[in-house]
């Protein structure tokens, strides 16, 4: 039977997750078990919190052991928030830290793009997607629809190619998206953004 | 983008609302609210346990799990939050945000902690204030019931520095009233606020909102009275009745005050014509 693993990290707001995905028409398990992981039919790594202690979740259940593996499978894997810039090689965030490193980049403090804005970046905001046909989460959605944001770091990209959408920050771009084979980052709650973020999720799903 | 935020404030298993906190008529089965606005486009939850452990804390937690299952926007939960474990049990229910009041009054090491645990975005401070004796804004704690030694502009500013990463502020004397917002208030911390602002407390109309919305650092509002009384007057509306509190107002429909009727999308609409930029 197919099914969503759903990684449980301990401070999560999975409900809505589970929720946003029964609603696509897929089961889900919340688990941190490496052969439910595996027999998985997609992944998704959600996160609250600081990325210190997101990282050590992950590292205490050998999770980062796990998901590499996944990655390699080929199955996809959708990273929300903290799991988005988790995906990446290191933040600053109260102290340095090592993240998973599938892609080259920083996480680091909107305060350190010295704009105006008030930081945390709180609330809803206009993504603007890179219209390209291969750019699957973003299929037929309207980017006109401000989606859900919520968070005081963002990720300093190196391999910009990988970016699928931007919001304007205070008058810079900030990466809001990544797609890098079946790996799917999001730095926005899908989850938490209506109509438009189910579709994403669906979006996503469909690629199983 | 400015938001437009749904407040229930809860009590054991049931929807309440009051007259400066004060008060609490039964309004219903707090998650058909929650989900009726949700689909009217309100742009968040708040969920309010206005009693907090005093009662069965369970049930609580109950209302944030069923709506978080079907309501795809952020709920904001917060009203007895006194430990990291609090936190974790609500975030884990469904909460994307906690609002702390009490337990950061007094101890405000525990903000940072919070902080530092769940992030700042996370941890949003909820401000209660009314004007002492000596014609000063202060803050109170446990749901308007005490006076706590904190003044309103020192708390905010201190709260800031500790990490808070929104403030939600409620105007004891305004709330539940639909007379407008406190400007007075808002003129008074105005300068000082750093983190995403929500005022709350006197929304009676959609003007009244737009008159706090144009100002910049407001990011948003949060509604009840205004939104609440308007659903349960709808004639298709239904929503069970789960206890045997203060039921006369829900059973008559009448009220003395006068709000208008209204709903969320109703106000984006108009928010949205005066120029202000809103979800719709």
């Amino acid at each position: 039977m197919s099914y969503v693993a759903v990684i449980d990290t301990g401070i999560n707001n999975l409900r809505s997750i589970i929720g946003a995905i029964n609603h696509s028409g897929y089961k889900t398990i919340v688990t941190n078990d490496e052969e439910k992981i595996m027999n998985s039919s997609a992944l998704i790594l959600p996160g609250v919190g600081s990325f210190p202690a997101g990282m050590k979740k992950l590292k205490k259940a050998n999770l980062d052991v796990i998901i590499t593996r996944y990655f390699k499978k080929k199955k996809p894997i959708l990273a929300i928030c903290l799991g988005f810039q988790m995906l990446f090689s290191s933040s600053n965030e109260f102290k340095f830290t090592k993240g998973l490193n599938f892609l080259n980049g920083e996480v680091k403090s909107l305060k350190s793009l010295n704009t105006k804005k008030i930081i945390p970046n709180l609330g809803w905001n206009y993504i603007e997607s890179k219209k390209n046909k291969k750019n699957y989460l973003f299929e037929k959605i309207n980017t006109d629809m401000p989606i859900y944001f919520i968070h005081s770091y963002y990720v300093e990209m190196q391999d910009k190619k990988y970016i699928t959408s931007y919001i304007n920050f205070g008058g810079k771009k900030v990466a809001t998206s990544i797609q890098y084979k079946n790996l799917y980052g999001v730095q926005f709650h899908p989850e938490k953004s209506g109509y438009n973020g189910l579709k994403i999720i669906k979006n996503f799903l469909d690629k199983i | 983008m400015k938001r437009i935020i749904a407040k229930l404030d809860v009590k054991g298993p049931d929807l309440v609302k009051g007259i400066n906190l004060e008060g609490l008529r039964v309004l219903g089965d707090p998650s058909t609210f929650a989900k009726k606005y949700y689909e009217n486009l309100a742009d968040e939850i708040i969920y309010h346990d206005c009693v907090a452990s005093l009662y069965d804390r369970k049930s609580f937690l109950n209302i944030i799990e069923n709506t978080s299952s079907n309501v795809f926007i952020p709920i904001s939960v917060g009203g007895g939050i006194k430990s990291l474990k609090d936190i974790e049990e609500v975030l884990n229910s469904g909460a994307d945000k906690v609002f702390i009041n009490s337990a950061g009054i007094n101890n405000p090491k525990f903000l940072t902690e919070s902080c530092k645990e769940f992030g700042s975005a996370n941890i949003c401070l909820s401000i209660e204030a009314i004007k002492d004796y000596k014609d000063e804004f202060v803050c109170l704690s446990n749901y308007g019931r005490e006076l706590s030694n904190k003044k309103l502009l020192n708390w905010l500013v201190e709260a800031q520095e500790l990490g808070v990463g929104e403030i939600v502020l409620t105007s004891i004397r305004c709330e539940g009233i639909g007379n407008g917002f406190d400007h007075e208030i808002l003129e008074l911390i105005y300068d000082k606020i750093n983190v995403p602002f929500i005022m709350h407390g006197g929304a009676g109309n959609e003007k009244q909102i737009y008159d706090v919305l144009k100002f910049d650092k407001v990011s948003g509002v949060a509604i009840s009275s205004l939104i609440h009384y308007s659903l349960v007057r709808e004639k298709n509306f239904n929503s069970e009745l789960k206890s045997e509190g203060n039921t006369q107002f829900l059973k008559s429909l009448k009220d003395t005050l006068s709000f208008k009727k209204s709903n969320i999308l109703s106000i984006k609409k108009f928010l949205k014509k005066k120029g202000i930029k809103v979800r719709l």
